[in-house]
């Protein structure tokens, strides 16, 4: 290679390596951020004055929880709820037990959930076991679903302290129908099971102040003769029903209720959205929901407490199987409380993005506290009526550019 | 001749490799990757660019006047009349900006493809057409800041702001030149004007409820431009063999009415997709009328002396995207004169290393084209530059270095310490037919 050739290489690879040291260095920074747009974030608040309630009846069967017990509670009403239980046909017995026929006994154990209870929690509430008469199915009970029982032959009663877990002795009569279709080995027990025995009934008795919540792992207990030996038979079915009554509310709130008894109903406007935000850059789109904590705190005595409500559910409208949609399916948005505060928060800015760009034409949304769990909530929101400031409102946070 | 394939090859390795090297960074749009560059490309339709080969940039000057018939020029239509290879040319730039205020200091980068011309002698040394594209305004800008505003909830949120601008008003443009006598050459060059801009920027925040933000803004647009170009050559004025070549091109203003579309990323319908949120059309984007006029003195074959200057009328350029910027800056009359000389001393018979080049150096003035509170936003380049020339054939490549200042810190101002390195690859006859002789 000419002493021409080796200059140029070496002038070559020099420079493709300067050019590469060169072109990673680079450290953008502020210098004249004084002379561009700074970008800025505004809050643009639309109060939604279009607002209506709905009331259904909501599923309670073969949920997390049931409910047994009655209170008084002075903003939602006096509230009672009596649960339906019915064991399984067909439990595992040993044959070493020796349990032939009817010769065991029957008891049924409540396991009641630790953590929430709705009233008194000091007080003792009773209740009284009486056997159904009328046929229901867990899956599609609902809190109003008739029932009918023989209130006039007590299967058995307790008492529910300070105690979690309870255990309550069964009549021998109602035992020795269930022994039948135990021992009942033809084609057809299932079906006459299912139609001829139709379980019981706890309804709460005397002075009951509260509602407890027993789990769904409650079940009934088979003894040998003896108390030795203990055989557990789960729940095929339970389910409660819920009556409430004399609630007075103020006009400026909406109740929600976690068996959507009540829901807010809110219709956005869909079109003086579009006409405001169309050319907005929007970062973020929050409903704002208000609740009326003075009125629920206020309402609530020394030792009495109510299963707190930390989420609210939002789904959109829909014309025909409205039980289900709100308080069973996913909903669409959920809204949390704010840091303890006195308000719940929906991100929806995927619907604000859905109105403006998207064609979106639903402007229904409805928002409770359904609830597939068992437990009864209540919280109690401001509506259009309120003042202005505690309204729902929509927030919508975009950026703007301002010139320095 | 299997050494004169040999280089052929060699410098078409070259040629591939820096181009590709330009390409791939040119297109790249992350972050990680030096993309930016002058502070003051942020105003209006982007800062002037000067589409000089690495040669024109080292001496200093535009090059209207520099007549060289073994190269092309994009500089006077009037000297394609005077070409007598067929060239292909390309040329890049790696610039590196510090930029200073009075309380802190950024440093970007910018390493760009600038501009593609094709000279064909459809009579050689008498009449010649060309082919470029090139750009004419670059937005290379890029501002990466940490800020704070009050959430509805009153709660602090911390947002980095990272501004960015590309693009800019290229020319796609076919001209030619005559060479009408030994004394006069002229040409004409119109082209298709068309503005591709992109200024974007982004919003990350320290919150998890605010998820980034993303807009750009797209500006698009064309129209038709031209250009004249004339060269007079004296020989033999001052002494014998010596040359003289005064040159000059005159650009007529532009007026590009352009559409404007700011488009963000949304998630719609379960579905990321852009989204437009403001298109506007019948904008003006404008370029202003451009003289450029200059002598080179030829007092031997190995050196020349060359002196240019460039007035544009930026004053009559106001548009609307100018005025939607800062109203700190407005636009003020440019002009911009350069000195330089150029020495060949592989013309000569040495064998020295050192005599295998072409030498170069100058020193410009750019009054610029902004103006701050009745202050020029000018320039000073300081320039030298090296030949690297074929011996077997009148391809070159060119290398240039500058370093110029740019602005002032006073009255709160940028000011911005440039340094840039150019190459230019200029192919001659080297794809089109083989040189009968040596």
């Amino acid at each position: 290679m000419t002493r021409t050739n080796k200059g140029f290489i070496s002038l070559c690879i020099s420079l493709l390596t300067l050019v590469l040291i060169f072109n990673g260095c680079e450290d953008p920074g502020s210098v004249g951020n004084n002379f561009i747009e700074e970008p800025v974030v505004v809050y643009d608040t639309l109060s939604l004055d279009n607002v209506t309630s709905e009331n259904y009846s909501g599923y309670s069967g073969n949920f997390g929880f049931t409910a047994i017990g009655s209170y008084s509670d002075q903003t939602f009403g006096d509230i009672e709820a009596m649960s339906l239980m019915k064991p399984i046909r067909e439990p595992s017995i040993p044959d070493s037990l020796g349990i032939d026929g009817n010769n065991f006994s029957f008891k049924l154990e409540l396991q009641l959930d630790s953590t929430n209870t709705y009233g008194d929690t000091l007080s003792v509430s009773e209740f009284s076991i009486y056997e159904v008469t009328s046929l229901w199915r867990g899956n599609s009970h609902r809190i109003d679903t008739d029932v009918t029982y023989d209130n006039t032959t007590e299967i058995g009663s307790f008492t529910i302290g300070q105690e979690k877990n309870i255990i309550v002795n069964l009549d021998d009569a109602w035992k020795d129908k269930y022994a039948t279709y135990l021992n009942n080995e033809d084609a057809n027990a299932d079906s006459l099971y299912r139609y001829e025995f139709l379980g019981l009934v706890i309804v709460p008795t005397g002075n009951t102040n509260k509602i407890s919540f027993p789990r769904n792992d409650s079940r009934f207990l088979i003894l040998t003769e003896d108390q030795s030996d203990t055989v557990a038979v789960s729940l095929s079915s339970f389910a409660y029903n819920l009556d409430r009554s004399n609630v007075n509310q103020s006009p400026t709130n909406t109740s929600l209720h976690s068996t959507i008894e009540e829901l807010m109903k809110i219709n956005f406007p869909l079109a003086q959205i579009r006409e405001n935000h169309q050319s907005s850059n929007i970062l973020r789109a929050d409903l704002v929901l208000y609740e009326d904590t003075n009125t629920l705190s206020s309402s609530l005595p020394v030792n009495h407490s109510r299963p707190n409500v930390n989420f609210v559910s939002l789904s959109f409208g829909v014309s025909s199987d409205e039980v289900y949609e709100y308080q069973i399916r996913q909903p669409n948005f959920t809204g949390s409380r704010v840091s303890d505060g006195p308000y719940f928060k929906a991100d929806i800015t995927t619907y604000l993005n859905n109105i403006l760009y998207g064609q979106e034409e639903r402007d229904e949304m409805v928002i409770g506290i359904g609830s597939n769990s068992g437990i009864i909530r209540s919280t109690l929101l401001h509506n259009e009526s309120a003042s202005t400031e505690l309204r729902p409102k929509l927030i919508i946070t975009s950026i703007v550019n301002e010139d320095n | 001749m299997k050494t004169i394939n040999f280089h052929r090859y060699f410098y078409l390795t070259v040629a591939i490799f820096i181009l590709s090297v330009g390409q791939v960074f040119a297109q790249s749009n992350s972050s990680s990757i030096g993309n930016s560059g002058s502070f003051y490309s942020l105003f209006g339709v982007g800062f002037p660019i000067e589409n000089n080969t690495a040669r024109e940039s080292s001496l200093g000057i535009f090059g209207v006047s520099l007549d060289n018939a073994q190269s092309n020029s994009l500089q006077n239509p009037a000297l394609w009349g005077k070409n007598a290879f067929t060239t292909t040319s390309s040329g890049f730039s790696f610039s590196k900006f510090q930029s200073t205020d009075n309380n802190s200091v950024s440093i970007n980068s910018s390493l760009q493809a600038n501009y593609f011309q094709l000279t064909l002698p459809i009579l050689r040394e008498r009449f010649g057409v060309s082919a470029s594209l090139y750009p004419v305004t670059r937005s290379n800008y890029r501002f990466l800041t940490t800020n704070t505003t009050v959430t509805s909830e009153n709660e602090t949120l911390e947002y980095i702001s990272d501004a960015k601008g590309s693009g800019g008003i290229n020319k796609f443009e076919i001209g030619f030149g005559w060479n009408i006598n030994k004394n006069l050459a002229i040409g004409y060059a119109p082209s298709l004007v068309f503005i591709s801009q992109d200024n974007s920027r982004e919003l990350y925040f320290n919150s998890n409820e605010f998820g980034p933000n993303i807009i750009d803004t797209k500006i698009t647009g064309s129209t038709f431009g031209h250009r004249f170009g004339a060269l007079l050559t004296f020989k033999n004025l001052l002494r014998s063999n010596d040359r003289i070549s005064i040159g000059s091109s005159f650009i007529f203003p532009i007026n590009i009415s352009t559409n404007e579309k700011t488009i963000s990323t949304k998630i719609v319908n379960n579905q990321t997709r852009e989204v437009v949120l403001e298109e506007s059309h019948g904008g003006a984007a404008k370029l202003p009328v451009e003289l450029t006029s200059g002598l080179t003195y030829y007092p031997s074959p190995l050196v020349n002396i060359s002196l240019e200057g460039k007035l544009q009328k930026w004053s009559d350029a106001q548009s609307s995207l100018n005025s939607a910027n800062n109203q700190s800056f407005e636009l003020s009359d440019r002009a911009k004169l350069g000195l330089g000389g150029e020495y060949h001393p592989y013309k000569t018979n040495s064998t020295s290393f050192l005599s295998n080049f072409r030498y170069s150096a100058g020193v410009s003035y750019d009054t610029g084209h902004l103006q701050a509170q009745g202050q020029d936003i000018n320039t000073l380049w300081f320039s030298a530059g090296l030949g690297i020339i074929s011996p077997f054939s009148n391809s070159t490549i060119d290398l240039s270095a500058q370093y110029g200042l740019r602005g002032t810190t006073s009255n709160n101002l940028i000011r911005e310490k440039i340094w840039a390195f150019n190459i230019s690859v200029n192919l001659s006859e080297l794809m089109f037919f083989r040189p009968k002789l040596n």
